[in-house]
């Protein structure tokens, strides 16, 4: 289980890095595009899809990369002052909020992908890739996140048995 | 269903989630669901709520999301920030409340270089808070400012908002533009006055430096220094959007380039930094993403539930003064804006109000500036205020009941300001009246 | 849809997503399409049919509407011919100067085998069309007066669907790419030097204060919206309610003819009351132009056998 844990933990981790270099390489293929039309008439084709499904990307793997850092606001002026153990509990009832999200998206997300998958939808915009492309962040994002709220239930519910935490969380 | 059990329902429900303490983008996307099962045709709802938000994250004004905030922080993890307000409080030092008041000034241009709420706060949130924070403010009156003043981004042009409520309406975005700029200036120049008075009443919430620790001259004159990239920076994204070069979302990726070689002129581009500034930008942006994912789901269900009709009828069909009506529907979207995203509310509400506006005679552009305000305040009233969370992801050691308390002084600011174009019109509408045509 | 209810006296209620605006004026085909067409079902059906109407995208983004429809989630759509990408049949009704007013527009969609063809598409996708609103033109807007294809060379223009682009890159247009919300802006400022938009926008979006220059007829006259309902909704309504709703959508696409009329002749008094200078193009000019976008047809003939016959069909009729 702890390898479980472990490994969760790391991919969620390395999304810093995959989303930080989107998000930089997006800044410089826009300031590209804005040098290319302004001087040379002739910006990108690609630079506009590509930006949008960056954008998308972005969000979308970055769910469980936040949750793993407690990174999602929440109204916490009870909470704060709830024990450990009901805090666990609010946190169970949380993670039944982040599955069906995450199932919505893994399930419907993934029909979408095949479905796009059969049709060999190509994207005619500029970028002229397959469309299921750009959809499977939305299963991703949703995998990312289930996986991460999962191990977080692991350690709530130990923490609602026993009132104290396998791991620490750094936030 | 009666619409007022329905909007109960909704509403209370959220109320009670959030107050448990279960994040918000989660309780908004949760509910939304549940709520969408039983308000809109069962499981299909499920794939509303996963197109939708599919849709959203591919809205392509949403890309000078990650790239302001990515903008912000390099600013502020290469000190760039930090050396502009440094050189802020040796000018207006000796003022009490002066960085609050300068806040106010930056706040504005950030408004200017951007058409959404959420960007001015967050790089504010980022760049001025620690720097007012260490030179003693006040944490509730730094709040308020930053989350008041990055409001403004959807007032001062560009503005999405206003660019969809001129469709809506069928009024010229540019003379919504123009008249957002009025009121824009008008609110900047109420909360400096504001802070001013305030700090002056009580120095311990924005002191001033004492007398004898006073900068000289010269040493005002080498902080212009450190202004001068973070202003150039500014001035390249300003130039970038009003010359024509780019689009507003286009000038981010500008901002952000201008960021690098500032910060790189530094010499602040080391790895250790450049992991700070992603780890900054990943989790501010997936957190603002998915409170996104959720708002907008939850403001369609919303809009499903019928909620806005029930809302929008019991204000329409009085037979009262026009004045009490305008008023009305104002209320209407204050309350509205506690809970769903000030766009949601504008699209729900815009087919019911606008025809009632324009009948009982009211300049349908005047009145979207009063709306736009109404939606400034709308970001930041509890429970849910979106630049409240913005600034709340920025700065996590900042506690939500604190927050919660810093905006009210604020909201009354705005609503001063409502009252003062309510009754002139033309601090409004002087500048589309004499610039158009 | 949502049946109620327990006799053969069930209501329904069906969900509507517009992606576009509420109508500025009641002329408007669009006004026809949603407000009237849902009254005058409610009045035929009494009250058995009710349909809850919603603008701006309010229930699917634009984009995923189609997909919203073929699922169910949304009962009926009122767009224009998008999803190029996902049915490539759309993209038949975007063909530059395919053709030439309402009347040819409904008698190609209605009498030919070309509507036939491009229902049965969007039906296999699980849609069905109820009824068409041509809407006005697509002219071609720009701050330089343009007459030619050769004219619209080394200009800069936002490109309206991804068909267009190998044509753009024949013309020498340097196709922009960008949000729809930014394009009045980005023309205000000349970072463009046009768009090819809807005649009527000059109008009710006040594009007569960005651009000089306008084209009548556009380049899509007219632009065909139509009001479209998913296969799984359609299938629940008993038939005397589909007859109703059938009937009423054919009442509204005759009033939608004379609305679309109505309101390309507003905006051409718009234009010249705000001094955009109307480009009405000759036959010759227009030839010319559909010349220069033969390659376009030929593109769109080879993606298959139904495009092959559409563009078939379309040559037959311009001999
Ligand atoms: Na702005
Ligand atoms: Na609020």
């Amino acid at each position: 289980m702890y390898t479980f844990v472990k490994i969760v933990r790391a991919i969620n981790n390395k999304m810093l890095w995959v989303i930080g270099a989107i998000i930089s390489l997006m800044a410089i293929l826009l300031f590209y595009d804005v040098i290319a039309r302004y001087f040379f008439n002739n910006q990108t084709q690609w630079g506009f899809d590509l930006s949008v499904w960056f954008t998308g990307l972005s969000a979308f793997l970055a769910g469980g990369y936040v949750l793993l850092h407690k990174g999602h606001v929440r109204i916490d002026f009870f909470y704060e002052n709830f024990s450990e153990r009901k805090k666990s509990m609010v946190d169970l009832v949380t993670a039944l909020f982040i599955f069906l999200i995450a199932f919505a998206f893994i399930i419907i997300g993934g029909e979408m992908v095949l479905h796009l998958m059969e049709l060999e939808a190509v994207a005619s915009t500029g970028l002229n890739i397959f469309m299921w492309i750009q959809w499977l962040m939305v299963p991703i994002g949703g995998i990312l996140l289930a996986i991460q709220a999962l191990i977080d239930v692991i350690n709530d519910m130990y923490t609602v048995f026993t009132g104290n935490k396998l791991w620490e969380e750094e936030s | 269903m009666d619409g007022g059990i329905v909007a109960l329902i909704l509403f209370g429900s959220l109320l009670l989630f959030m107050g448990l303490g279960i994040p918000v983008a989660f309780t908004l996307g949760g509910l939304s669901l549940i709520f969408g099962f039983f308000f809109w045709d069962g499981l299909s709802s499920v794939d509303g709520f996963v197109l939708g938000s599919f849709g959203k994250v591919s809205e392509f004004t949403l890309s000078a999301l990650p790239l302001y905030i990515l903008m912000a922080a390099i600013l502020r993890y290469s000190d760039l920030a930090e050396d502009m307000y440094e050189a802020i409080y040796r000018w207006l030092g000796g003022i009490k409340g002066g960085l609050a008041a300068g806040t106010n000034v930056v706040s504005s241009i950030f408004g200017s270089m951007t058409g959404i709420a959420t960007v001015a706060t967050a790089t504010l949130g980022v760049t001025a808070r620690p720097s007012m924070l260490k030179r003693g403010y006040d944490s509730k009156l730094i709040s308020g400012t930053i989350v008041a003043g990055g409001s403004l981004g959807v007032l001062l042009p560009p503005s999405i908002i206003m660019i969809l409520y001129a469709s809506e309406a069928g009024v010229s975005t540019a003379a919504l533009f123009f008249a957002g700029i009025g009121p824009g200036i008008l609110a900047t120049l109420v909360f400096m006055a504001y802070v001013l008075i305030v700090c002056y009443i009580k120095p311990e919430m924005g002191p001033s430096i004492d007398k004898a620790n006073r900068f000289t001259f010269g040493e005002k004159l080498t902080s212009l220094k450190g202004i001068l990239l973070p202003v150039s920076i500014i001035i390249l994204v300003l130039g970038t959007i009003y010359t024509g070069v780019a689009t507003p979302t286009e000038a981010a990726s500008v901002g952000v380039m201008g960021a690098v070689v500032s910060a790189g002129i530094k010499k602040k581009m080391n790895w250790s930094n450049i992991k700070q500034m992603f780890m900054m930008t990943v989790r501010i942006n997936g957190m603002v993403f998915w409170l996104l994912i959720g708002a907008t789901a939850y403001a369609r269900i919303v809009t499903v539930s019928g909620v806005g009709d029930w809302f929008a009828g019991t204000i329409t069909g009085l037979d009262v003064n026009r004045w009490l009506i305008l008023v009305g529907i104002l209320l209407i979207f204050f309350i509205l804006g506690m809970f769903i995203d000030p766009a949601g509310i504008l699209l729900m509400t815009a087919p019911l109000f606008l025809p009632v506006i324009t009948g009982l005679d009211f300049d349908p552009i005047w009145f979207g500036v009063l709306f736009i305000i109404t939606m400034c305040m709308g970001y930041m009233t509890p429970p849910f205020g979106f630049n409240l969370f913005v600034l709340r992801g920025v700065a996590p050691d900042i506690s939500i009941r604190e927050l919660y308390v810093s905006v009210w002084p604020f909201v009354g600011l705005y609503i001063l300001v409502i009252i003062l174009v309510m009754v002139f019109p033309n601090i409004a509408l002087w500048l589309p009246d004499n610039f158009m045509n | 849809s949502s049946p109620s209810a327990t006799s053969e006296e069930e209501t329904y209620t069906l969900t509507y997503n517009i992606t576009f605006p509420p109508s500025e004026y009641d002329y408007e085909p669009k006004h026809y399409a949603v407000e009237t067409f849902a009254e005058r079902i409610e009045e035929e059906t009494d009250g058995r049919l009710e349909i809850d109407y919603y603008y701006s995208n309010q229930l699917a983004p634009e984009d995923q509407l189609l997909d919203a429809l073929a699922s169910g989630t949304v009962d009926m759509g009122g767009h224009g011919p998008y999803w190029g990408d996902l049915v490539p049949t759309n993209d038949a009704l975007w063909l530059p100067f395919a053709t030439q007013g309402e009347e040819d527009a409904m008698h190609l969609m209605r009498e030919t085998e070309f509507g036939d063809i491009f229902e049965e598409n969007m039906e296999e996708y699980g849609a069905k069309v109820l009824f068409y609103w041509p809407t006005s033109s697509q002219s071609l807007m720009t701050n330089e007066p343009i007459r030619s294809p050769e004219e619209m060379g080394d200009t800069n223009m936002r490109l309206p669907t991804g068909l267009y682009l190998d044509w753009f890159n024949d013309l020498d247009v340097a196709p922009s790419n960008i949000a729809a919300t930014e394009m009045y802006e980005a023309l205000q400022r000349g970072m463009m030097n046009g768009t090819i938009y809807p005649l009527y926008t000059l109008d009710t979006h006040n594009y007569h204060e960005v651009v000089d220059y306008a084209t009548s007829p556009g380049i899509v006259d007219p632009i065909v919206c139509m009001t479209t309902i998913s296969m799984e909704s359609w299938e629940q309504l008993p038939n005397d309610l589909q007859e109703t709703v059938l009937e009423v959508g054919e009442e509204m696409e005759e009033k939608a003819i004379e609305g679309s009329q109505q309101l390309t002749e507003e905006a051409l008094d718009t234009a010249v009351e705000h001094d955009v200078e109307v480009n009405e193009l000759t036959d010759e000019e227009i030839e010319a132009f559909q010349e220069s976008s033969t390659p376009l047809y030929e593109d769109f003939a080879e993606i298959n056998e139904d495009t092959a016959r559409m563009v078939e069909i379309l040559e037959d009729r311009m001999d």
